[in-house]
C-alpha cells in the first residue's frame, strides 16, 4: 500500500490541475477566434443556429473546467478517501461530471450576453452592483459554507454511484449559487475578458479557502493568501519565552 | 520559578491548600462580568460559547454586556478539536488560566507558588470526582464554587465515577503523533488541518480518554435529559472540573513524549508556527493583566521553558511493542525481537476494505450493523497477517464510524467488532472502544465550521483483529459491529453516523 496507492491523492491532484491547465489553455486559444467568427456570422439574426449554441457551450465547459477544478480538489480527495481502490477514478469522474451541470445550466443562460453583444459598460454596472449586494449577503454564505461539506458516501454499486452523483450535483448547485454574480460580472466585461476570467477565478479559489462562518450581512473577501503572504514576510522577533504569573 | 502541578487526590486531604486556594481563585474569578476579559464565563467562551445554551443553563442573560468585538473576534470560541493542533492549543490556554487563578490567589493573599491540580482518574481508587468538587459546601462561607448542578455522571444522577474498564490508555503506544482524516490512524495528537474550532476527525488521546472523561462527567439528566456542561464543548470550560482534566491531558502528552524516546512532536513548520502559517487564526489568550499573548506549538513544547511540571510522569500503562504483537502472531522470539529496532516511520496510505450499507441511526440501547468486506482488499489483509512469522509488521486495521451527527452530545457508545453472525457485544474482548459523542452537536450545525458533516471517530481495531486472524475469524466477508449507548439515547437526539467502514493501514 505505499506502493500501488501511495500517492493517489497526488496523482489526482496532477490529473485535476492539468486538466484545468489544458482547458484554460484550448479556452484561451479558441475563444477570441471563434466569438469573433460567429458574433459576425450571427450579429444579425434573433436566434442562435443550434451549432453556435453548441460552439458556445464547448467554449463554456472549458472555461468552466479551466476555473473551477482547482476549487474542486478537496471533494474530489473525499471521494478518493472513501471509495475502495477499483472506484476511486469512476468516483471522480462521476462527481466530475454531475459538478459540471449546474456549471453548464449557467452557461445556458448565459449565452444570450455573448450572443447580442451584452457585454457593454451599463449592464456591467449593473452586474457589479447586483455582485456586491450578493457578495456580502447571509445567503452567499450559506453557499460557501455548503461548498466545504464532505458528505458519508455509500461504496457499493449503484448506490455509490447515487451517492456521488447527488455530492456532485449539490457541490455544483452551491458553487454556483455563490459564483454566479461574479461569473456575471465576468461575462459583461466589455474588454479584457480574459484577465477579468483569471482575476474572478482566484477569487474563487481564495473564498473557498476560508472557514464555513455563521451567514449574515458582512464585508466578505478571500484573505486567506494574503495572511499566508503577510506570514512569510513577518520580520522575526527574537524568541522569548515570557511567562507572566 | 519552577510550579510544580499535583495529583489532586495525592493533596493530603480535600480541601488541601492547592484546592482550597483554586476554589477561592474560581469564586473571584466568577464574581467578574462576561465582558471582562479576566472573567470566569469570559475565558469559558474561549473554549467555545452558544448564546441560547448558556442562557438555559443559567450563564448568560439577553441584553447584557458582551465584550467588543475585537476581544470577542481575537479571543472566543477559539478551542482546537479534531486537529494536531488540539494538544498545544489546550496547553496555553491552561498554562495563562493557570496564571490568572494565581493572580487571583494572590490578590486574596494566598500562596504565590501554587500551581493547578490535576485529575488522574487512572490511579488505583482515583476514578471517583474529587470530593472537593462533588460536596455542596466548602470551608468558606456559601456555596462550593467548586460543585456544579450540572454535571450529572454516567448514570444522570449526579454520581461521577470513570468506570475503567471503558476508558483506557492505549493512544499512549501511538508511534507517531500526527495523523490523518482518510480512514487510517489520526495519530496521538490529531490530523493535520488548519485552524480547527468545530471538530472532525479526533486523534488518538483526544478520542480517549478526553472525549471520554467529557462525556462521563458531564453526562445526561436522568430525570428531564438535560446535558452536563462537561458534555459539550461550548459549555465545558464553565465546569471547574475541566481545567483538573485537561491537566491530566496536558501531563500524558508529556508522558507520551517520554516514553520511549522514539515519540517526537511533530517537525512541521505548519504545527510548529500555527495556523497563522498557513492563513488561519493565530492562538491568543489574555494575560492576567489583560494584555494578549499570542502562541503558536513551537512556544508549548518544553515544559521547563514554560515553568512548570508534573509531580508524576511515570508511564502510565505498559507499552505494546511490535515485537509482543509479531509474537501473537507466531513469529520465533528471534524474529520477533529483530524488528525492536526499526525506525519510525509515517504510516502509509489508508485503504478502504469494507462498509456497510447505509447511515445507522442510534437510538435506544443497542443498534448492529453489517460491514461487508470486498475481496481484493480483504486478501491484502490477511496476506500481511500471513508475513508476520517471517518478520513482517502486518497491517494496522481501524474502524471508522464516519459523519456522526445529531441534535445533542452527551452519549457514550460502547463499540464492538466481531464475525458475522454473532452479536460482538456477548464478548468483551471484542469491544473496539468506547466513543464520547463530545462536540457533534455543533458539528452537525449546516453553517457551523464543519458545514454540518458531524464527527468523525477511529478506533484501532488491530489487537481484534489479531485474534480474528489467531482464531481463522479474520477472512470473513463481513464483520458485524454492535454500538451499545452507556445509556438508552433518545430517538429526540437523532444520532446517525453516516457510515461504518473499515480500513487497512500498512504501519
Amino acid at each position: 500500500m505505499k506502493g500501488a496507492n501511495a500517492n493517489s491523492r497526488r496523482a489526482v491532484t496532477l490529473a485535476a490541475l492539468g486538466t484545468s491547465a489544458a482547458a484554460w489553455i484550448a479556452f484561451t486559444a479558441l475563444q477570441g477566434a471563434s466569438l469573433g467568427q460567429m458574433s459576425m456570422a450571427y450579429s444579425s439574426q434573433w436566434t442562435p443556429s443550434a451549432g453556435y449554441v453548441t460552439a458556445m457551450m464547448w467554449l463554456w465547459l472549458l472555461m468552466t473546467l479551466g476555473m473551477m477544478l482547482p476549487s474542486v480538489l478537496a471533494p474530489i480527495w473525499h471521494i478518493c478517501d472513501r471509495s475502495f481502490p477499483h472506484r476511486k477514478l469512476r468516483g471522480a469522474a462521476i462527481f466530475g461530471v454531475a459538478y459540471i451541470m449546474p456549471w453548464m445550466a449557467l452557461g445556458i443562460a448565459f449565452i444570450p450576453i455573448m450572443t447580442y453583444h451584452l457585454s457593454i459598460w451599463p449592464l456591467f454596472a449593473i452586474a457589479i452592483a447586483a455582485a456586491l449586494v450578493w457578495q456580502f449577503s447571509p445567503v452567499k454564505q450559506h453557499c460557501l459554507n455548503r461548498c466545504h461539506s464532505l458528505p458519508p458516501l455509500r461504496a457499493f454499486g449503484w448506490t455509490a454511484d447515487f451517492d456521488v452523483i447527488r455530492f456532485g450535483l449539490g457541490h455544483g448547485l452551491a458553487c454556483v449559487a455563490a459564483c454566479w454574480a461574479l461569473m456575471l460580472v465576468a461575462m459583461t466585461l466589455p474588454t479584457g475578458r480574459l484577465v477579468g476570467m483569471s482575476v474572478v477565478a482566484l477569487w474563487i479559489f481564495g473564498e473557498k479557502l476560508e472557514r464555513p462562518e455563521e451567514p449574515c450581512w458582512r464585508l466578505r473577501a478571500p484573505k486567506k493568501i494574503g495572511r499566508v503572504i503577510a506570514f512569510k514576510l513577518r520580520p522575526i522577533a527574537p524568541a522569548t519565552h515570557a511567562h507572566l504569573s | 520559578m519552577t510550579y510544580t502541578r499535583k495529583n489532586v487526590w495525592d493533596l493530603g486531604d480535600s480541601w488541601a491548600a492547592p484546592i482550597l486556594w483554586y476554589a477561592r481563585g474560581v469564586k473571584a474569578l466568577q464574581a467578574k462580568a462576561l465582558d471582562d476579559a479576566t472573567s470566569w464565563r469570559f475565558w469559558a467562551a474561549m473554549h467555545g460559547i452558544d448564546s441560547q445554551i448558556w442562557q438555559a443553563d443559567g450563564y448568560f442573560t439577553p441584553g447584557q454586556a458582551l465584550p467588543s468585538s475585537g476581544l470577542v473576534d481575537r479571543y472566543w470560541k477559539q478551542c482546537q478539536h479534531g486537529t494536531w493542533y488540539f494538544l498545544p492549543w489546550h496547553r496555553g490556554y491552561l498554562l495563562k488560566f493557570e496564571a490568572l487563578v494565581r493572580a487571583a490567589i494572590v490578590a486574596l493573599s494566598g500562596p504565590a507558588d501554587w500551581a493547578l491540580p490535576y485529575w488522574n482518574y487512572f490511579k488505583d481508587g482515583q476514578a471517583s470526582l474529587p470530593p472537593a468538587f462533588a460536596s455542596t459546601t466548602w470551608p468558606d462561607p456559601g456555596p462550593n464554587p467548586l460543585f456544579i448542578p450540572l454535571r450529572f455522571g454516567p448514570q444522570g444522577d449526579g454520581n461521577v465515577t470513570i468506570p475503567l474498564d471503558l476508558v483506557n490508555l492505549d493512544q499512549l503506544n501511538d508511534e507517531v503523533f500526527t495523523g490523518t482524516f482518510r480512514g487510517g490512524t489520526p495519530g496521538f495528537g490529531g490530523p493535520v488541518t488548519g485552524f480547527h474550532h468545530d471538530n472532525g476527525t479526533h486523534g488518538g488521546l483526544e478520542t480517549q480518554p478526553h472525549d471520554y472523561v467529557h462525556g462521563i462527567v458531564g453526562g445526561r439528566s436522568s430525570s428531564d435529559g438535560v446535558v452536563g456542561l462537561m458534555s459539550d464543548p461550548d459549555t465545558a470550560a464553565l465546569d471547574p472540573i475541566f481545567w483538573l482534566h485537561h491537566a491530566n491531558i496536558d501531563r500524558l502528552w508529556e508522558i507520551w513524549r517520554l516514553n520511549p524516546p522514539s515519540h517526537i512532536n511533530p517537525t512541521d513548520s505548519r504545527w510548529l508556527d500555527g495556523p497563522a502559517s498557513t492563513g488561519g487564526q493565530k492562538f491568543s489568550v489574555p494575560n492576567p493583566d489583560g494584555s494578549g499573548y499570542d502562541y503558536t506549538p513551537k512556544d508549548m513544547v518544553d515544559l521547563g521553558t514554560l515553568g512548570y511540571t508534573y509531580d508524576d510522569f511515570a508511564p502510565a500503562t505498559a507499552l505494546l511493542s511490535v515485537s509482543s504483537r509479531l509474537a501473537f502472531l507466531g513469529a520465533s522470539p528471534a524474529v520477533a525481537n529483530a524488528v525492536k529496532e526499526r525506525p519510525v516511520v509515517p504510516p502509509g496510505e489508508a485503504q478502504l476494505i469494507g462498509t456497510n450499507l447505509d447511515s445507522l441511526p442510534i437510538a435506544g440501547s443497542k443498534v448492529k450493523t453489517d460491514v461487508a468486506l470486498v475481496r481484493p482488499q480483504r486478501q491484502a489483509l490477511i496476506s500481511s497477517f500471513n508475513k508476520a512469522a517471517a518478520g513482517t509488521v502486518p497491517d494496522r486495521v481501524y474502524l471508522n464510524l464516519e459523519n456522526v451527527t445529531g441534535a445533542a452530545d452527551g452519549a457514550i457508545l460502547k463499540v464492538y467488532v466481531g464475525p458475522s453472525g454473532q452479536d460482538p457485544s456477548a464478548q468483551p474482548e471484542l469491544l473496539a472502544g468506547t466513543v464520547a459523542l463530545f462536540g457533534v452537536r455543533k458539528a452537525s450545525k449546516v453553517d457551523g465550521d464543519q458545514a454540518g458533516q458531524g464527527v468523525s471517530y477511529v478506533l484501532d481495531i488491530t489487537k481484534i483483529a489479531d485474534q480474528l486472524h489467531m482464531n481463522s475469524a479474520l477472512d470473513v466477508e463481513k464483520l458485524t459491529v454492535s454500538i451499545v449507548p452507556l445509556t438508552p439515547v433518545p430517538a429526540s437526539d437523532n444520532i446517525h453516523v453516516g457510515r461504518v467502514s473499515v480500513y487497512r493501514q500498512v504501519p
